[in-house]
């Protein structure tokens, strides 16, 4: 196919409450105050207007046939639409363009939208994301409306959101958006255990940290958290927080160099949120509060964020304490001379781990999801920050989103291998609430071959877990 | 300098009273058999001959006035008397109990002098001359001697250790210290004690003890100016029992000093200050490749206040006795003598009050396993740290690693004897450890008894696990069981997932019933036990977990050719879903073990009755 | 697997126009125009308006059951009951005019219409499906018509549309689109109900119809089983009898929703959809049971513009097979009779009728029957004749049709993505073990016991195609006839 292409792309986004516009009837009144948040503001008001209009005449449509869940999305031959009602009477709206391919026919040339190109699941959970990572910073949007008010509501979104859809790359999210998993650090359990101890010694020294969390680069070891906050945290961390901390260090230098060099007496320790400098009160900066939401109610917490050796250990610290700078100096001062053996003992072990031998085309990608503490596993993602960056062709991965839509139909252990038309073989099982998915290239292989290969690759991957039987 | 009240020291209560010395009446101690004898006029008013407790009964007799007595001995088995009355000659009688007959005497070399004699052995006489020993064995009936054997070398003053059959021979003024065990007849030489040349020591200043079934010489140096006193103690651990300089005690005072050894402790006595300090060689020091340098495991301590009875003009008295008082006089290993008051104490070590007075729980773990008495001690004082609102994690870390060291080796030593190591390899019974703390022992006497914290529960025992984890013993089903309860009561499934998939918790099939009766409170309980029950292989409980799940097909998948058909059509049948009752029957229907079965089997066939019902066809 | 140089059923020339199922409606396969030219008469342009009124009568006089339905239904739009309905069908004149509701009455549901309408006019562009949990809500807009479905069945849009656009061509099959459009552009809020009393009872009949028969999904047709000599001699019987007839079109005898012979005009051919709505018409009409009848009816696919005149009777009281005789002709219903009444002496000499009556009785066999022990269904269907096969329903769908047939659905579409289709598809649920395989020659779709391992599948597979194979002449209509 020749011609020019299009990806996806970010039309509008908007966050719209009904109940604060005129009440029914009334056209008169000013429609625009439904309105909170509006992306693109290049957009003019009437357009605004009439784009809300629309999706409360589908919200209200759909209703009639009392659905399952509130409306999703909506699909015409141009656009996807996508709704999220995270709280009574809000709406959240995500607009997006459909991918285009231009084809040439006998010198003709005509435009192709890619209606299932853009799955519906993939960008419903990017929706919803967009909204629990707001929720993280500032809590719900009702919360604002009851503390503060509506222009105090109307201003957070106006920075949260214009800056968050500018991070987020449309066009690379897939599967593990769905997921939005966590990466956990194969460890032994030794190692594990000291880590385990470290962290119980500092929340019993301090004991206003509530929680903790342990990571080394982008794995978590240990999360006092439960797996839905932890998700969101996560998110922020590996998105956004240490990739901007990372690179000061790679001119630092951080990864011990040879496991042996007595290095302890160096001080790598750092806060990445708190003071910069231990010397000076002023420098204690804005530590980020964080909204979680597992344990029933809301909880409001400091998250305060350490850094060492490429380990980062995260202190939730009840929202009512009073940061002292002495409290950092303690904590530095605690931390980082254990921190820096543990960190040493972790390097050792990941060195010795046995790196999987350069993936060839052939040799089968895979992707692994536990629904009940979100771990997920990917050799088909060299990176966890969308940047596209996989080692299999996007209609693959498009395929395994397909799979993981359908999978609802086969129960809580169901098991299904397709060949695609590019002889791709995929492969997906759900079993005792995880999912696997691989992706194999092999042009002549047979089905029976390709069970064989499967069952093989779950028993290798897979071998200290329960997964039913093919 | 610390209160009587928590004085870890003391002196035996009941004490072995003699007469005191007076211008009639001597006194002789025989560290060997440990015998007081007091000696009237000479023993012409009577010898009365007191062991080592008071309840065996003193022994009577009289002599002849052949002058003064300079020493005074009975053989080991108390037949054989032997007393020196002058630097020549010793005279020996034989004892029956109650009185002495048939005198015999033995004289040295021509110009030798006697420095003193030992009771070596059984009717074994060695006489230390300051030309040598002299080594005899003595024949009561004939009331006579003969030589085994003799050495010579100078000697000027020597001091005997009973228990290990050394003697140390001083010359030089005591810069020369030339060790020799005399045993079975025969007596060597073995290496010199190292010591600085030219070093000289006094006669009191050294002791002979043994610190851990280890023969040692401890030699307490006095230092010039402003540098304080040490002891070096020089173990007899070289080859050939060669003394290794392997000890030194920091004593940070200087004055006279006397020295004990409790239960491998070494207890150094300061007359000046009234006060003992205590060492432990076992613990761990600053060294210098070859020497460990010991300073004192607690607070220096004196005995706690004691007193005795004595007769008064209408009742008897209670008389506080002068504690660290000029007529003491130490032997070993823990017997003082107050000559001038009549008593012999036996020191006593108050286990418990020395460790409340060490801050370091490491340290105070360290010493109380190494101690006879030391278990409920050490337990006692667990409890007591672990119960604090904010107990010291780290240093319970330690203490736990001390205690599973001790654990592991005895651990690995039980599964040596069980794997039936080479028969005649000698069971080393001996080994087993003065304090030994199993998951047991821990279990019962730690955690069932520390307050209920749940939080406080978790921290300490993964403190344990790591402990126990660091020393590769595997922990047992109740200290598993315990992580596991204790934190689902704080509805921690998050943290347990994470300990169970590092393998904090070990796999083990009651556990993983106990996650699956969980299954109720959080569905990761029932993946977790599946995990569990895969990496034990026990796929019968699997299926059994499937099926009360309703996952029947996939139970069947498992089970293969082992199905119990009825079970499954049961289970298919309850399930009330058609399709799975057709899906379960034509497995058995199509597989050619089952088919058969299906048609022979009676009771089988109401299920294809139900099946035709339902579907009213008259297939199968 | 099973290898041929021609898959099972594939015939030297086809029966019907090979088409994909999701392919665009629009396009007609010919003209009537044409065929009146060739045949040099009268226009069809003045055949219309005078035919539709009886047209109306031969359809109305037999309506008791429709109607009665609506009285039934009186109030049942904003009950549960109503919102709860599976699937909705709605159609809607672009100007707002209810013209059909699936369930309740239109007017009634004017508001609902409404709100439907407004949605359609208000996205800037043009709205094609909405997505609400189990709740599937599909527009087409059809000029002059939109059609709505609402649907809790699961299935996917595009089969959706589909369904949408067999209702659309239901509708211009009673008035042509000619007509249609013709009314909308004189009269924009005209109520097409008054021309379409009775359609709505075909509707309701094809929407049941769709949710029952994989044919709609597969766009293709089934026959009845007969040994090909058997065949043959009745399609040449039919052929012999209407040689002589000016401008027949198509002779189509069918019997329980299969086509037992087809034959038509030299370079015509008839689209599969065409037939679904004739298969249709019979099964949904009782009375054609008791009398001949003669009616026009648009082919949609064939020329959407026109009719053509059906002359529709069973064959006799004895054999329930019907004959439908399809001319461009208004006025020969009597020829026609005539001829139908040779065929059928014809086929009774030959003993014809006993063999259609024989193979009518006989239900297919099941796949169990035929050997297949954990096969519980499948559907085959050769691409270039667009003809399939299915085994007869056994256990456990016999319990619940409507599910194997959502479960053909699924999978078919899960073939057919558009931007990634598949060439083969395995999978397993605690229910069953579905199969899809889709090559150059055929589709088939097997649903196996859930247990069945890979190997024996595939095994099976293979062994099912020789089984189609060696009996492809007795399960598909190979030879085509003309006149």
């Amino acid at each position: 196919m020749g011609g020019m292409n299009k990806e996806i792309e970010l039309q509008s986004f908007f966050i719209f409450n009904s109940a604060f516009g005129p009440k029914e009837g009334d056209l008169e009144g000013d429609q625009l105050k439904k309105i909170l948040y509006y992306y693109p503001s290049t957009d003019n008001t009437r357009v605004q207007e009439d784009n809300v209009g629309l999706v409360e005449g589908i919200v209200q449509f759909t209703q009639t046939f009392n659905p399952s869940s509130p409306v999703s999305s909506l699909h015409t031959s141009k656009l996807r639409q996508l709704y999220f009602q995270p709280e009574p009477d809000f709406w959240v709206v995500l607009t997006l363009t459909l991918p285009i391919v231009t084809k040439v026919k006998e010198n003709a040339t005509s435009v192709e939208y890619l209606e299932e190109d853009l799955q519906d699941n993939v960008y419903e959970a990017a929706l919803k994301q967009a909204y629990y990572m707001y929720r993280l910073f500032w809590g719900t949007f009702q919360n604002t409306l009851d503390k503060n008010d509506l222009d105090t509501l109307k201003l957070r979104m106006e920075i949260f959101f214009t800056a968050y859809l500018k991070s987020i790359k449309i066009s690379n999210l897939d599967i593990l958006t769905i997921f939005g998993g966590i990466q956990y650090l194969p460890l032994d359990r030794q190692t594990f255990l000291n880590i385990q101890c470290f962290v119980n010694f500092i929340e019993s020294k301090w004991n206003y940290i509530a929680h903790t969390a342990f990571l080394y680069n982008e794995h978590i070891i240990w999360s006092g958290l439960e797996p839905n906050d932890m998700q969101m945290i996560y998110q922020y961390l590996t998105g956004t927080l240490l990739p901007a901390n990372v690179e000061t260090e790679l001119q630092g230098g951080s990864m011990p160099r040879n496991t042996a060099s007595p290095f302890i007496s160096l001080h790598h320790g750092r806060f990445i949120t708190g003071p910069t400098n231990l010397k000076q009160a002023k420098t204690i900066g804005k530590v980020p509060k964080v909204y979680l939401f597992s344990q029933g109610q809301v909880r409001e917490y400091h998250l305060v964020v350490y850094r060492a050796l490429s380990a980062t250990v995260c202190f939730f610290i009840e929202g009512k304490t009073e940061l002292a700078l002495n409290d950092f100096k303690a904590l530095d001062e605690f931390i980082n001379p254990k921190l820096s053996s543990i960190v040493n003992d972790i390097a050792e072990y990941c060195s010795k781990q046995v790196v999987t031998p350069s993936s060839t085309p052939e040799t089968p990608k895979f992707i692994y999801f536990n629904k009940l503490n979100l771990a997920y596993k990917s050799s088909v993602h060299l990176d966890n920050k969308h940047t596209g960056n996989v080692t299999c062709n996007k209609d693959s991965l498009r395929v395994m989103s397909d799979m993981k839509h359908t999978n609802s139909y086969l129960g809580l252990d169901g098991e299904n291998i397709v060949k695609t038309t590019n002889d791709y073989w995929v492969f997906s099982k759900t079993s005792n609430l995880r999912e696997f998915y691989i992706v194999l290239q092999q042009k002549n292989a047979s089905l029976i071959g390709i069970s064989e290969e499967v069952k093989r690759l779950c028993e290798t991957e897979l071998d200290r877990i329960f997964f039913h039987p093919m | 300098m610390s209160q009587d009240t928590d004085s870890y020291l003391e002196l035996s209560d009941d004490p072995v009273r003699f007469e005191p010395v007076n211008q009639l009446t001597n006194v002789f101690f025989d560290d060997t058999n440990k015998d007081v004898f007091t000696v009237r006029s000479g023993g012409v008013m009577g010898v009365v001959v007191k062991g080592p407790s008071e309840n065996n009964k003193p022994l009577n007799f009289r002599m002849e006035d052949r002058g003064s007595v300079l020493s005074i001995k009975l053989s080991l088995d108390r037949k054989v008397l032997a007393v020196q009355r002058t630097n020549t000659s010793i005279e020996l009688m034989n004892f029956n109990g109650d009185s002495l007959e048939s005198e015999y005497s033995i004289s040295c070399k021509k110009n030798s002098n006697i420095l003193g004699f030992i009771w070596s052995n059984l009717n074994e006489l060695a006489i230390v001359t300051d030309h040598g020993i002299e080594l005899y064995t003595v024949i009561p009936d004939k009331k006579s001697l003969k030589q085994l054997k003799s050495i010579s070398v100078t000697v000027q003053w020597f001091v005997w250790c009973p228990k290990n059959k050394i003697a140390i021979l001083a010359s030089a003024h005591g810069s020369q210290l030339q060790p020799v065990s005399i045993k079975q007849g025969c007596i060597n030489k073995l290496h010199k004690v190292e010591t600085e040349s030219g070093r000289m020591a006094l006669e009191r200043d050294v002791t002979l003890a043994t610190l851990y079934n280890v023969p040692a010489v401890l030699i307490l140096r006095h230092q010039s100016g402003p540098q304080t006193a040490e002891v070096h103690v020089h173990t007899l651990t070289g080859p050939g029992l060669a003394p290794v300089k392997a000890h030194v005690l920091k004593l940070g005072l200087a004055g006279r000093f006397a020295i004990n050894v409790v239960d491998d402790l070494i207890l150094v006595h300061h007359q000046a200050s009234r006060s003992s300090q205590i060492f432990d060689i076992s613990l761990p020091g600053e060294s210098d490749g070859t020497v460990k340098y010991h300073t004192m495991v607690a607070p220096r301590s004196s005995f706690k206040a004691t007193s005795i009875s004595l007769p008064g003009l209408v009742e008897p008295q209670a008389h506080d006795c002068e504690l660290y008082s000029p007529n003491w006089v130490v032997f070993q290993p823990n017997i003082v003598i107050d000559a001038k008051l009549g008593c012999l104490w036996h020191i006593n070590l108050s286990l418990l009050q020395l460790c409340n007075q060490i801050n370091d729980l490491s340290i105070c773990t360290q010493v109380a396993l190494k101690r006879s008495n030391g278990k409920p001690v050490l337990l006692k004082l667990l409890l007591k740290t672990i119960n604090q609102n904010q107990p010291p994690l780290d240093k319970l870390q330690e203490a736990f690693n001390h205690i599973n060291f001790v654990y592991r080796d005895w651990v690995e030593m039980e599964l040596q004897s069980q794997s039936g190591s080479p028969p005649n390899a000698p069971f080393p019974k001996k080994t087993i450890p003065r304090v030994l703390i199993d998951q047991s022992t821990m279990y019962e006497e730690i955690f069932q008894k520390m307050e209920a914290d749940l939080s406080k529960t978790e921290r300490v025992l993964v403190c344990y696990l790591a402990s126990l984890a660091e020393y590769g013993i595997p922990a047992q089903l109740n200290i598993n069981t315990l992580i596991v309860s204790t934190l689902v009561r704080q509805n921690k499934f998050t943290a347990l997932q994470q300990l169970l998939q590092y393998g904090v918790i070990s796999d083990m099939k009651p556990l993983a019933s106990l996650l699956v009766s969980l299954g109720n409170m959080h569905p990761s309980s029932t993946q977790m036990a599946l995990d569990m029950l895969a990496r034990l292989n026990a796929s019968e409980e699997i299926q059994e977990i499937l099926l009360s799940e309703g996952q029947i097909l996939s139970a069947l998948k498992i089970a293969k050719d082992k199905a119990d058909p009825r079970k499954y059509l049961t289970a298919a049948q309850n399930s009330g879903d058609p399709t799975l009752l057709h899906s379960v029957l034509y497995y058995f229907r199509n597989h050619p073990k089952f088919s058969i079965v299906l048609q022979n089997d009676q009771r089988l066939h109401t299920f294809i009755n139900e099946y035709n019902d339902i579907f009213s066809t008259s297939e199968v | 697997m099973a290898d041929f140089d021609v898959e099972p059923g594939a015939a030297r020339d086809n029966v019907l126009v090979a088409s994909e199922s999701f392919e665009n409606f629009e396009q007609m396969s010919s003209s009537l125009e044409e065929i009146m030219s060739v045949n040099a008469i009268s226009t069809a342009a003045e055949i219309e308006d005078d035919t539709t009124t009886n047209t109306q009568e031969d359809i109305t006089h037999n309506q008791e059951n429709g109607s009665e339905i609506n009285e039934k239904q009186e109030d049942v739009e904003n009950s549960l009951d109503w919102t709860n309905k599976r699937k909705h069908i709605f159609v809607i004149s672009t100007a707002g005019k209810p013209i059909y509701s699936r369930y309740g009455n239109e007017d009634k549901l004017a508001w609902l219409f409404g709100v439907m309408l407004g949605l359609f006019r208000y996205s800037r562009d043009s709205i094609k499906s909405i997505h609400a949990g189990d709740t599937t809500y599909v527009f087409l807009s059809k000029k002059p018509l939109i059609l709505v479905a609402v649907s809790k069945t699961g299935e996917c849009v595009n089969q959706l549309t589909l369904q949408l656009n067999y209702v659309f061509n239901q509708i211009v099959s009673m008035l042509t689109l000619k007509r249609l459009t013709k009314i909308y552009d004189e009269k924009a809020n005209y109520d097409l109900r008054r021309l379409l009393t009775g359609v709505d009872r075909l509707i309701d009949h094809l929407l049941d119809f769709s949710e029952n028969e994989p044919a709609f999904t597969l766009g293709a047709i089934q026959c009845l089983p007969l040994a090909i000599s058997e065949r043959d001699s009745i399609s040449k019987i039919i052929k012999d009898a209407c040689s002589k007839i000016r401008n027949l079109v198509f002779a189509i005898l069918l019997g329980n929703n299969r086509l037992i012979s087809l034959v038509q005009m030299k370079k015509y051919h008839l689209h599969p959809a065409d037939l679904h709505l004739i298969f249709n018409l019979v099964q949904a009409t009782e009375s054609l049971k008791y009398s001949e009848s003669w009616t026009p009816l648009c082919l949609p696919r064939f020329d959407n513009s026109g009719y053509l005149y059906a002359h529709v009777s069973y064959l006799a009281d004895d054999c329930q097979a019907c004959l439908l005789l399809l001319t461009v002709e208004k006025d020969v219903f009597f020829p026609l009779s005539e001829a139908k009444q040779k065929i059928v002496e014809k086929l009774r000499m030959g003993n014809n009728l006993e063999h259609i009556n024989t193979s009518l009785a006989a239900l297919e066999e099941s796949a169990l029957a035929t050997g297949f022990p954990e096969l519980r269904h499948y559907l085959y269907k050769c691409k270039s004749t667009v003809q399939f096969y299915q085994p007869a329903l056994c256990p456990p769908y016999t319990k619940n049709k409507v599910r194997l047939i959502e479960l053909y659905k699924r999978a078919h579409q899960k073939m057919h993505c558009p931007t990634r289709p598949l060439k083969l598809s395995f999978e397993r649920s605690s229910d069953e073990a579905v199969f899809s395989w889709d090559t150059k020659g055929f589709e088939l779709y097997a649903v196996f016991e859930p247990l069945i391992d890979t190997a024996s599948a595939i095994n099976c597979v293979s062994k099912l195609l020789n089984w189609i194979k060696k009996r492809e002449d007795k399960l598909f209509h190979l030879n085509a006839y003309t006149f």
